[in-house]
């Protein structure tokens, strides 16, 4: 380990800079656009505004100060995963402000999501061109804006793809605790036991025919994460899934239909909401369609099954959701996206995937910071 | 254009589902890579047929009467009684003719994994029903005349006339799968001899049974036939 920090380090921080600069600098245009001049006030001012008080992040920083109750109008914050605020609250004794903690700790695991996902690329395909375009393309990706702010997104991403990538390298123990991990992020971290379960058998049952290890039962760890959530409903309300029943309840009015019908509902609410048809119902849609055939992608290209199997679940997931308006958001963590993309071979592809990447990037961050109802 | 986009995204997934499913049964040596490749090549062009079908159907309806509302509901675009009958026993079923049942109990038993969809549980069974007979055609045929005689024969079998059938929901695609079944048990006994027809006669074939096919397809869509 020492001697491959010492090896890749300025490759590392290129990434970083690379990953965090392009947001820097999107944040930096969009303040000159929001209040006309430039200004380290008003870029603070716009950062406080947008990426520390609007949608979850008040959510998160007040399960941060307040930890989960059982009564009153916050006790609905149970529905927010406990990883992250609980990381907030963390930092927060030794920084004394908990946005900024935040803010410090979506900033870093951003960077680690980054250099995560270079070394999986090369480590599948050895090549670091294709390295470098999918590490382009997720922080390109359309709706990354909310990786710097107090949202559990960049954290997820790095315990996501950490995860698949020690499951690649066969490392179950590792992985069962970045899955454990992501469990106790978001609910979709629960279908890593997806790709564990599939990286296992085809290990046993497959050309190696590797007799069974006690340390395969690791991958019980991804599921015990989600059930750590479920005993902190139970300890609160007595009910393990008391979660289900505040997402069904206001503000979300969450329902689970069959992707086919919450597609044919997005494509209506986008007739009926003309203003919000290109800010989340066709942009939603058109996510939904394009992971699909990306995925199908992935078959043709030879990624491996697991990837795929752990894209298309998480794909499916997404969309089971009735009242979706956040999709943009939630499919930035479908990882094997950027994987399957980067093994494009086609150089005119590849500079259209960065161009379209990139200026609906720009479009959607500005509108973001516009304080349209990008969320 | 909202249900179709529905419908397209709901088969795009169970379509995603079927091929990591062959590629498991694959990587676990259960199906070699050859016979899952062809696999998935047979039923996504019985997949294919299927859907031109009912695009097929779609189009000449709201062409002639302006009144297709929902890609789902096939009792509204596909006159006939029968038609009628299955989309009211997919949510409700109860005992009919033993085909006709065992279909609607198992379109409600999917509707329900499909969160109450239970039209579209219909229209996925009657495609995987006949996906999967298209499949044991297939495998059949393969072991006895080849890989190339066996694609042409199961292609022009999806091409027949009565083939739409097959994609409606009701008895036709459990009566495929039976008698699928029995021609992959029974087909054991046709002597192996690498069988392909001339492309011109394919060819010919083909158009031939396509055109029968289209007519069938305006038979049943304007209420002539079923």
């Amino acid at each position: 380990m020492k001697n491959r920090l010492k090896k890749r380090w300025p490759v590392w921080l290129g990434i970083i800079l690379a990953a965090w600069g392009i947001h820097d600098l999107v944040l930096v245009l969009s303040s000159v656009f929001v209040q006309g001049s430039l200004s380290l006030p008003g870029i603070v001012d716009l950062i406080g505004q947008r990426l520390t008080e609007p949608g979850d992040a008040v959510r998160y920083l007040d399960i941060a100060k307040n930890g989960y109750t059982a009564v009153g109008e916050n006790a609905i914050n149970l529905v927010f995963y406990p990883l992250y605020p609980y990381l907030i609250r963390f930092l927060s004794l030794i920084v004394p402000n908990r946005a900024l903690s935040g803010l410090i700790i979506s900033r870093v695991s951003f960077a680690g999501a980054a250099v995560l996902l270079y070394e999986w690329i090369l480590y599948e395909r050895k090549c670091t061109a294709d390295a470098w375009l999918g590490v382009m393309l997720l922080s390109l990706y359309p709706f990354s804006v909310f990786v710097l702010g107090v949202y559990s997104e960049s954290l997820f991403l790095v315990l996501t793809i950490g995860c698949l990538f020690l499951l690649r390298k066969k490392r179950f123990v590792c992985a069962g605790i970045a899955g454990f991990l992501a469990a106790l992020c978001r609910v979709q971290g629960m279908l890593l036991i997806l790709p564990a379960a599939y990286e296992m058998l085809s290990l046993r049952l497959g050309d190696e025919k590797r007799r069974f290890s006690p340390k395969d039962l690791s991958v019980l760890l991804i599921p015990a994460g989600f059930g750590v959530y479920l005993l902190i409903n139970y300890a609160l309300h007595g009910n393990p899934f008391q979660f289900l029943q505040y997402e069904a309840g206001e503000p979300w009015y969450q329902t689970t239909h069959w992707i086919s019908r919450n597609i044919a509902l997005q494509y209506s609410l986008s007739r009926q909401h003309q203003g919000l048809s290109w800010i989340i119902y066709l942009p939603q849609i058109a996510l939904y369609f394009l992971a699909l055939c990306t995925m199908l992608l992935g078959v043709k290209e030879k990624t491996p099954v697991s990837v795929i199997l752990y894209g298309g679940a998480y794909l499916g997931f997404t969309f089971l959701s009735g009242w979706m308006i956040s999709g943009g958001r939630y499919m930035l963590s479908c990882v094997p996206i950027y994987l399957i993309l980067s093994s494009v071979k086609s150089a005119s592809a590849r500079r259209l995937l960065v161009l379209a990447f990139a200026l609906t990037n720009v479009v959607y961050s500005l509108l973001f910071y516009m304080s349209y109802a990008i969320m | 254009m909202g249900g179709l986009l529905g419908w397209l995204a709901g088969c795009g997934m169970l379509m995603l589902i079927g091929i990591l499913l062959l590629l498991f049964l694959r990587d676990i040596h259960v199906l070699p890579g050859a016979l899952a490749k062809a696999i998935a090549v047979t039923g996504l062009q019985a997949m294919a047929v299927g859907m031109l079908y009912l695009f097929a159907c779609m189009l000449l309806r709201q062409a002639m009467y302006q009144d297709v509302e929902s890609a789902e509901d096939f009792a509204r675009f596909i006159p006939g009684g029968y038609w009628q009958e299955m989309a009211s026993l997919l949510k409700s079923p109860a005992w009919r003719s033993p085909l006709t049942s065992l279909f609607a109990y198992s379109g409600h038993f999917l509707g329900n994994i499909l969160f109450g969809q239970y039209l579209s549980a219909g229209w996925a069974l009657a495609f995987l029903l006949t996906i999967l007979s298209a499949v044991l055609v297939f495998i059949r045929l393969r072991a006895c005349i080849g890989g190339e005689g066996a694609a042409q024969c199961v292609f022009l079998l999806l091409c027949l006339p009565s083939s739409v059938f097959c994609f409606l929901p009701g008895w036709p695609p459990m009566a495929a799968l039976l008698i699928a079944c029995l021609f992959f048990f029974l087909g054991r006994l046709i002597p192996r001899r690498a069988v392909v027809l001339p492309r011109p006669v394919y060819i010919a074939a083909l158009a031939a049974s396509g055109v029968l096919s289209a007519f069938s397809v305006a038979a049943l869509t304007l209420g002539r036939i079923g």
